[in-house]
Order: structure tokens, then sequence, then C-alpha cells
């Protein structure tokens, strides 16, 4: 019995690890498992996210995942625990670090359309977005438009000072002072900033970048 | 009369409360406990949020199984054992035991509600733990009641064990079988389980464990549950009773 085990045995295929690609998201099946209270299922399914590039004999690197899918899944997640910052630090800092840009401006348009579902949590995710789409994608239109989201967030909202000032200081980084100039002012204006050292030093910059127009002004009138 | 129901009512719950079931949770509780440290571990942010869900989602069916089984098997054992033939031969009637088995019932479902709050309330606000725990002694009430009405009715240990089991897996997941049988437009399964959802108490809204991470839970939201509880429980007893004055010991 034993040598016919092993006979079987020596004419099977060896086994071989292969990855396995992400499946479909099951909608509405997480609701039923959770009985009422999806908020498990929730997070449980955010760590199988994001371990699935370890697999059985095999480690996958991000990029090798399907994107989409990847979002059908942080969709179903956000979906079922509003509250959880953790879909967002997945897109932002994780899939979102991948080397290709492709997908990193996937994630980064993913979490820039959650930020509106809930500006006053997730602007830190939006801010992260707007400094990988300025130094790693180099994309100045988007980071713009990222920050323009921020700076225009309720003024109610306790979102810092710093991360409304983003679109200001991509607009100094474009070269449009003036653009730049009208944008400091306004959030002087708007009162959204408390703090008198951090009034100081907008007005400081301010100052600066009216100085920058007035000789970027008096160099085209020169010539 | 009262004084003897207590009594009955005091000792079913000192002997529950020595049982090895009680042991048996504690035990079962640190491993919930260290299974929800492990996956906090594996989170990057918000540890906390992953190991009260984790803690939330396994002990609350730990507390309704141990409180079915200590009910069932307390019950069943008083008979088999000729306990309660014997304390029926006095001057007790079966109402007065029977509403002593009730207070024990409900004071161990009490004594598993407030110990579960061990493992839950080093990661949350002393609130959201009142809360959900509250909600979870609400539950744990409605199954200890559903548990003795099916040890009354049924003499086999396993059918009123397997009873009970299904009647929290029904009242649990009953708002996902309507909504899958409304999304199916399955006409007269819908129509039925819609009856039986207006009968049964809707489990999933108890104990909800975004109290627990997010603290966004309000005390007006026990109201209802409390509720619902004193009715489905109100109903489970009277149920037992006529069962009970009915059956042959």
């Amino acid at each position: 019995m034993i040598s016919l085990r092993v006979s079987i045995s020596a004419e099977r295929e060896p086994w071989r690890a292969e990855a396995a690609a992400l499946s479909a998201v099951p909608w509405g099946v997480m609701e039923i498992i959770g009985g009422g209270d999806s908020l498990p299922v929730a997070r449980m399914v955010t760590l199988w996210l994001q371990s699935f590039d370890n697999q059985p004999g095999i480690s996958l690197s991000y990029r090798q995942l399907d994107y989409g899918r990847v979002i059908d899944w942080l969709d179903e997640i956000v979906r079922l625990d509003p509250h959880g910052q953790y879909p967002l630090l997945l897109a932002s800092r994780i899939y979102g670090e991948v080397s290709e840009p492709v997908k990193q401006r996937q994630m980064a348009e993913w979490v820039y359309r959650q930020f509106f579902g809930d500006p006053q949590r997730r602007w830190r995710w939006l801010a992260h977005s707007i400094t990988v789409a300025r130094h790693q994608l180099e994309d100045f239109p988007l980071a713009l438009r990222y920050a323009k989201a921020l700076a225009q967030a309720d003024a109610g909202l306790d979102i810092p000072a710093w991360a409304r000032q983003m679109e200001t200081f991509l607009l100094d980084d474009m070269g449009e002072h003036e653009r730049a100039a009208i944008m400091l002012g306004g959030l002087i204006d708007s009162g959204v900033v408390t703090d008198p050292a951090e009034l100081r030093f907008l007005l400081q910059r301010l100052a600066e970048l009216r100085r920058e127009i007035e000789s970027s002004m008096k160099l085209e009138v020169s010539r | 009369m009262a004084n003897r129901t207590l009594a009955i009512g005091w000792h079913c719950l000192l002997d529950a409360l020595a049982g090895t079931l009680t042991r048996v949770y504690f035990l079962m509780g640190l491993v919930v406990m260290l299974v929800a440290w492990f996956t906090a571990e594996l989170a990057v942010i918000e540890q906390n949020a992953f190991r009260l869900a984790v803690t939330a989602a396994l002990i609350r069916p730990l507390a309704v199984m141990v409180v079915i089984l200590q009910i069932c098997n307390g019950f069943n054992e008083s008979v088999r054992a000729g306990q309660l033939q014997l304390l029926l031969s006095m001057d007790l009637s079966r109402s007065q035991y029977l509403v002593g088995r009730m207070i024990s019932g409900i004071g161990f479902a009490s004594c598993v509600a407030v110990a579960t709050i061990i493992a839950v309330v080093p990661w949350c606000t002393w609130d959201g733990a009142f809360l959900w725990i509250a909600a979870l002694f609400f539950e744990l009430a409605v199954m200890s009641l559903f548990a003795l009405f099916v040890a009354v009715t049924f003499s086999s240990l396993g059918t009123a064990v397997l009873l009970s089991l299904s009647f929290y897996l029904l009242c649990r997941f009953i708002e996902s079988f309507v909504l899958i049988a409304s999304s199916t437009n399955s006409g007269m399964a819908l129509e039925w389980l819609f009856g039986l959802s207006w009968l049964l108490p809707n489990f999933g809204r108890y104990s909800q464990s975004s109290w627990l991470i997010y603290g966004d839970g309000s005390w007006a939201v026990l109201q209802p549950l409390f509720f619902e509880t004193l009715m489905v429980g109100a109903i489970l007893f009277v149920a037992a009773m006529i069962d009970f004055s009915r059956r042959e010991i």
C-alpha cells in the first residue's frame, strides 16, 4: 500500500506557487456576513486586502495587482465603515507609492473622490496625494486641482492652515506669483489662520510675493 | 412566596456561576483577546479599532453560546437529577419555580455581560463600553428567556440548544434575509420573512461595534432596544409558563 501511495504521489504534478488574482467584490455579501454589524467584516477585509501581496510561496508586488479591483474593494470597505481611515491609508501610502504613474494617479484620484465624503477626517490623505502629484508625478495641474479642493473646504472644518495653503505654494512653485498672492491674501482675509506666528509668516510670504511680482513687472518694462 | 422565588433564583445563579461554563467563558474570552491583539499587530494605524472590532465580533456570539448552554443544561440537569420533582413536591408552585429560573437566567446574562467589559474597556471610552454592554445584556436576556422556553418545552438538551442557536441566528440575520428576499423579489418568501421580522427582535441593531470604536452611540439608541427586549421577553416568559404548566414531570 505504501509503495502504491508513493508511486501515485510520484506521478503527481509538482506543486507550484501561483499567484491568485484579486477577486471581484461580492457586493452585498459583506453586510449579510456581518449580520447587522458590518464594521468588523470591513476591518477583516481591510487586513485581507493589505496582505494580498503575500500568498503561499509567493510574494507579489503591489503594482502587479489589478487596481480597478483594488479600488472596488476600497469602495466597499469605505461603504461598510465610513469613519475608518485605513482604506485611505492603503490607497495613499501603500498602493499609491508604487513606481507606476498610472496606478499612482488612480489611487490619488480615488483619495480625491473620497475626500468630499468626509473632508474633516480625510484631508490628510488628500494632502499626501498633493505631494505625490507634485513631487513624484510632477503633475502640477493635478496637484493644484487637489490643493484647490483642500483650500475650498468649508472654513468651519478643522483642517489646518498649512493644508489650505498648499494651493498658494503650488502656484508659487509654478511661477504664478500673482495668483499665489491673490490666494494667499484671500486665505489671510478669510480668518482661517488664527495663530499669530503663522499669520506673520504668511504676511511675510505675501510681501515677498508682491516683491517678486514687482520685480518681474519691472523686468518686462525694461525689455 | 417572593422569598422562595428569590431563593431559587439565587441558588440557580450561584450554581451557574460556579459551573464549568463560566470558567470556559473566561478562558475563551482570553483567547479572543489574544486573537484581537494579534490582529491589531497586523494593522499599521487604528490598532485599537481593529482590536475592538475583532473582540466585539467574537465575544458576542461566545457570550450568547455560553448563556444558551448554561440555561438549557441547568434546567435539563435539574429534571434529570430529580431536583425539580423534589422542589415541586414541596409547597412551591410551578410558576414560582419558573420565575426563579428566569431571575437566575437574567442574572447570569448580566454577569456575563458585565464580565465582558474587561475585554473592551481598556481600548475604548467608558460611555461606549457601557452602551455596548447594556445592549449585549438585552440580547443575552432575550436569549436566556428563549433558552428557558425551549428547555421547558423539549426534554432533549440537544434539541433545546439547537433551537436556541437557530433562533439567535435568525434574529441576528433577519434584516439581511429580508433584504435578500426583497432584492430577489421572491414574493411569498418575502411576505413570510417580513411578517417574521415584526415578531423577532432584530439583534443586528444591538451591540454595534461602532459604539466602541467611534463612540457614536447614544443612550437614546438603547430605549427602543430596551422596550423590544421587554416585549419579546414577556412573550417568551408567558410561553414558557404555559408550556411548563402543561408538561408532565
